[in-house]
């Protein structure tokens, strides 16, 4: 991996941590407890699952082998398992804003959008 | 059927589905970045990059699809209604 492309996905990684903290401020306007809780853990889950799959998708690709095939279907059917499960125990259990999840959850593709058409409007 | 009878069908209906989409599509992705790398491991930093971004954009809407279901299922904002309907009868 190059320089560019390691830098490319730091920053990717930065600005979702910036459009976490901005839904999450503007969700306090609503002073509703479930939607700033649901935006915040959806928001949480999102950047987890992205860093995950990140360093998954790095280890497989650096070592290419049957092992690391393997090992990389196991932890990612663990991720999903586990965003899974987490995800109901929000919903059913603590009993979140879905909406505000749903919005936390689009917290890295909100970023790829903006990225995408910021790099559009660049290269016009 | 009744409501919740409903609500189970479309629950699985929907992640059924969601999940083939979503499937497919990051079959295809992947599939298509192993080529990429087989051709031209040189370019294996570029791939990952654009790997790494189309499978969580893909992958965001199969958790779409499980948190509608989970709405579905346990957060359903109709159940009230239903629940004060079914009692009146």
């Amino acid at each position: 991996m190059s320089d560019a492309d390691r830098e490319f996905l730091a920053r990717v990684a930065w600005r979702n941590w910036i459009i976490l903290l901005l839904l999450v401020g503007l969700s306090l306007f609503w002073r509703s407890t479930p939607l700033t809780t649901g935006v915040l853990a959806g928001g949480l889950l999102a950047l987890a699952g992205f860093w995950w799959l990140h360093r998954g998708l790095q280890q497989i690709l650096a070592q290419p082998s049957p092992q690391a095939a393997r090992a990389f279907q196991v932890r990612y059917f663990l991720r999903l398992g586990a965003l899974g499960i987490i995800l109901y125990f929000l919903i059913a259990r603590l009993g979140v804003h879905p909406v505000g999840l749903a919005l936390g959850l689009s917290v890295v593709v909100i970023n790829i959008f903006c990225t995408a058409i910021a790099r559009i409007i660049r290269h016009r | 059927m009744d409501f919740f009878t409903w609500c189970m069908i479309a629950a699985g209906f929907s992640m059924a589905l969601g999940s083939l989409g979503t499937g497919l599509g990051m079959g295809n992705a992947i599939r298509s970045a192993v080529e990429g790398v087989a051709r031209n491991p040189g370019a294996s930093g570029k791939v990952l990059t654009t790997l790494m971004i189309g499978l969580a954009m893909i992958e965001s809407l199969a958790i779409y699809v499980f948190v509608v279901a989970m709405i579905i299922l346990f957060a359903n904002p109709f159940t009230e209604q239903v629940i004060a309907l079914a009692g009146s009868l």
